[in-house]
Formats: structure tokens, sequence, C-alpha cells
């Protein structure tokens, strides 16, 4: 009786434990608390693409925006260009060399760890980045914009 | 009963003990997480930067430097004779110096090399197709200076700029910088670099330009006046209203530009090269006033450009041009283009004949395909067919190009 009932106890944790694996990891765009931008939702996704595309450079409410990426080969970067701006690799890297042939305009500085970007996004008003939703939890002087 | 008191007692403290254990264990985790993160940062940093001298700029905020380096060779087979070689090579630094919020400057000194690479030889006007080269430039490297602009930026509403700007007109000249195009070639209205065949593609003067948010989409805005650097003191004006539907990724817009075109001080040698069947200047002056309309759409894998301008020649018969463009990325490294160039150059001094006749109209087909090894890297192949004007003459000619960017 008693390993049956072990049997039964590590299968379901195994169940639970794979569960858990599949669940997918989810993410956040920050903006400093000082950020007066009260959009949500797709208003705010479509802002945060046209910021951080740099077509745009001012939050709705006039501060300069400064985005933070992520680096190329991250997790959070392929879900940012998937899910937020809707564009390939390529299609990004096309992007970037228009602007820079347009203006000298260069792409967001890449920050490495989830802990650089909240530092970096608290630290300036306009500032926002990509960061897990788990890190985002507690954290001082920033606020969630939107999860993806 | 003492004992099992003093027994669960016991036990509790260990257990609250070993919680606390647990609890600096995790700690210690998360530290050693933070220091390995910073560890590696620091490593980064090293790759970087090694053992090698920092620059650090005067006084500029942030100071961005980078450019490119360009190449076209090319085989022109005419109806009579054919030429292969090198056409142009050369190299744009960018500079970048933010000031402050407001303030910043953008340069782009470049030198350049090129032989003339003549669709048909001027000085054969009986033999029909016979490409040449004019070693206009070789192996003497000239300076040139395509960007030189002083900002002051009060938000995306208001940018004013002044200097050696470039204007606003046309898909591919707002563009300039070769790295951008799919296609090595500019079209044939804007063929020649920097110069004012039908509108200006740059200004020595200023402007002010803007966007204005409405919803998810913009207007944006360009006006500018200034002067040619052939000419200091005849005004030259434009704008440019464009509207931009983001989610769409199309961009539409409406110019128009007035001045004066300046009478090429050297008639003799003002003859199409560069793969230009028209010459790059006027032999008579004139005023003109143009408008045009241009739209840019850029979605996925597929990249569409067309502009079309007509231009209204004080005192000579109107010019007119169209270009349409289409690329598809079949892979992210890989595409696949077609062009489609019409350019009616109105009429000027025929120095054979010395009175004023009608430049004709050439057509051109572009066939392209580039590949991106990298961000940084584009080598093109086109093959461009194209009707020489006044004739029934064709010439084909394959360009290989690559643009290096950094």
């Amino acid at each position: 009786m008693t390993k049956i009932a072990i049997f039964l106890s590590l299968a379901l944790a195994g169940a639970f434990q794979a569960q858990g694996d599949t669940k997918q990891t989810k993410y956040v765009v920050v903006v400093n608390t000082a950020n007066a931008c009260n959009q949500s939702g797709k208003d705010a996704q479509a802002t945060v693409k046209k910021l951080f595309l740099k077509e745009l450079t001012q939050w709705p409410g006039g501060a300069e925006a400064r985005p933070y990426a992520r680096e190329g080969t991250s997790d959070e970067h392929a879900a940012f260009v998937k899910l937020v701006l809707g564009m390939t690799d390529a299609e990004l890297a096309r992007h970037w060399l228009k602007m820079k042939n347009m203006s000298g305009t260069t792409p967001p500085k890449d920050v490495d760890t989830d802990r650089m970007v909240l530092k970096h996004v608290a630290k300036h008003q306009g500032a926002f980045g990509i960061v897990t939703a788990d890190a985002a939890k507690g954290a001082e002087g920033v606020k969630v914009m939107f999860e993806f | 009963m003492k004992n099992p008191l003093t027994i669960s007692v016991a036990m509790l403290a260990v257990a609250a003990m070993a919680s606390a254990q647990e609890g600096v264990q995790a700690e210690i985790d998360a530290l050693k997480k933070r220091v390995n993160e910073l560890e590696d940062s620091q490593e980064k940093n090293e790759e970087m930067l090694g053992g090698r001298a920092l620059v650090q700029a005067f006084s500029a905020r942030s100071l961005d430097f980078g450019g490119h380096v360009t190449s076209l060779f090319t085989y022109i087979d005419g109806e009579s004779d054919s030429e292969a070689g090198h056409m142009v090579s050369l190299v744009e630094l960018y500079l970048k110096a933010r000031i402050d919020d407001h303030w910043s400057a953008f340069a782009t000194p470049g030198f350049y090399t090129f032989n003339g690479a003549l669709l048909d030889n001027p000085a054969t006007p009986f033999v029909a197709g016979d490409p040449l080269f004019v070693a206009d430039d070789i192996s003497q490297a000239k300076t040139f200076l395509s960007r030189l602009v002083t900002e002051w930026r009060n938000g995306d509403a208001l940018v004013l700029r002044g200097g050696v700007l470039g204007t606003p007109h046309g898909v591919t000249n707002r563009e300039y910088f070769l790295p951008s195009r799919i296609v090595g070639q500019a079209n044939l209205h804007a063929r020649y670099f920097l110069t004012n065949t039908l509108y200006p593609q740059i200004v020595e003067g200023a402007s002010a330009s803007g966007k204005h948010v409405l919803g998810q989409n913009w207007i944006e805005y360009d006006v500018y006046f200034g002067a040619e650097d052939n000419s200091a003191a005849d005004g030259i004006g434009g704008a440019r209203l464009g509207y931009t539907l983001s989610d769409f990724g199309l961009t539409v817009a409406a110019n128009y530009g007035r001045g004066t075109r300046e009478a090429t001080a050297a008639p003799a040698t003002n003859f199409g090269i560069l793969q230009s069947p028209f010459a790059p200047a006027f032999n008579l002056g004139r005023d003109y006033q143009f408008g045009g309309l241009d739209f840019d759409y850029r979605k996925g894998d597929v990249l569409m450009r067309s502009e079309a301008y007509y231009s209204a020649e004080d005192g000579f018969e109107d010019q007119r041009a169209a270009s349409i463009e289409g690329s598809w990325f079949f892979q992210p490294q890989w595409s696949a283009s077609y062009r489609f160039d019409f350019y009616d150059r109105g009429e000027d001094l025929n120095l054979f004949t010395t009175t004023v006749l009608p430049l004709g109209t050439s057509t051109e087909h572009v066939f392209g395909l580039s590949y991106n090894p990298n961000d940084s890297v584009r080598l093109r192949l086109d093959l461009h067919h194209n009707n020489l004007p006044g004739s029934d003459d064709t010439v084909d000619y394959l360009n290989f190009s690559w643009s290096i960017s950094f």
C-alpha cells in the first residue's frame, strides 16, 4: 500500500513537473514609475513598437523615449521581435539599415540581464525595456506596461 | 509525556533551523547568480575594449562613428561593342554627435573614385551602342560631402536642420546612402550622385520637418530652402507632405519644389556617364517647378517603392519621370527585385546643331538579386535593359556591387 502511494505521488509530481516545463515564460515591458503614459493593451504595444524602432522619439505626454534592447541571441529579444514588433530578425535588420542611412539613427543599446534593464529603466524617466515577468515583480522604480 | 514534548520541540527547532538554512542558501544562490552575471558582463566589456585606448568625445553626450564601403563593377553590352570594368568605389564615414536632448550634428565625409561608364560613346554618333569607359577619376580618390547637418530637435513635431541636407524628394533619394539600396544603381532620374536633374537631391540651406501622430498613424512634413553647390545665389525650395499608415507599412507623399537650373560651365564634357543615358547638367539654364508623388510599402518580406514626378521647365519642354521597384525577400538573406524606370528628359541646347532639341525618353527594366550574408554586408547582381533615348537602340548591363556597413 505504501509502495503504491509513493509510486502515485512520484507520478503526480512528474506530471506537474512536465506541465511546468511546457509553460511558456512570460515577458513584460517595464517603464519608469514616473512615466505618465497610461496606455495599455494593444495601444501600449503599438506605442512601444514605434518608440523602440525610433520612428517616434517621444512618449505621449512629451517625455523623451529611451529604449533598451536585449541581446540578439536572447529569448527576451526573440519574443519581443515576434510578438510586439511583429517582425522577423531580417526585417528588423533592414529597418535599422534604413534608419542609419536616412539619419544616422542607431538601434537601442543591448542590455545583458534583467537586473541591468531594471536599473536603467528605474534611473531614466523615458526608459523602457524587456524583462521576464518574474524579474519585474517587486522591482523598485519601475512598473509593468504590458505583458506578452 | 515530557519526552515526546521535548522531542517535538527539538524537531521543530531542527525544522526551523533547516528552513533558515534553506533561506540562507537561496540568498547565497541568488548572490552567486548575480556575481556570475557581473563577471559575464565584465568579460564582455573586456572583450570589446581589451587593453586599447578609449576614444572620448570632447563635449558630446554620445558620439556614433561608422560608415560604409561600396564598390560597383559592370559589364556593358551595346549593339556594336561591349565593355567591362570598374565603375565606382567609395567610402563614406558617418559621424553623429549628440550634445544634449536638443542639439546634435551628423556629417558624412566621403572619398570616391570612378570611371565614366558611358552607355554610348558620344564621339561616335553614327555608331549605335558602343559603350566606353572614360578614366574620369581613375586612381585619384576625390572627396565629397553628402551630409553636414546641425540639428535642433524640439520633439517629434519640430526638427530644424541646417547645413548640407538631403532633400525629402523621391524614395531612393530619401534613403540616399548606398547600403540601403537593393538595386545598386539609382533610378534614371536620380542616377547621378547628389545632382539636380529633375529634383534636387541635396541642398545647402535649412529645413524644418516633423511628425504629427494621429492614433496609430502619422503625418510627416518637410520644408526646405537654400541653394545648390554650383549656384550659391539662386534660391531653391521645396516641401513634402506624407501620411504613414503604420500598421499597413505604407507611406504616401506629395512633393513640390522650385528653383533655377544653372547652365553647365563645360558643355563640351557634358555627356551621360555613370550608366546614365542623359548628361548630369543642362547646357542652358532655366527656372523650374516640379511636383510629384511617392509611395513606400514595407511589410514582411515585401518592399515596394514608387515615385512619379513632373517638372515644368521655363522656356523648354517639360520633364517627366516615373519609377516603380518591388523586392521580395524569399529567404531572410536573399531577395529578388524588379524595377521599371521611365524618364523623359525634356529638351536642351544640342552642341552639334546649336539648336534646342528634345533630349528624348529612356526606359529601363532592372532584374536584381541581392544576398545579405549578415546584417552589415549586401552583395547585388543587377541586370539592366535600357532603351536609349532618341533611338531604337538598347543596351544591357550587368552590375555586380557590394556594400559593407560598419
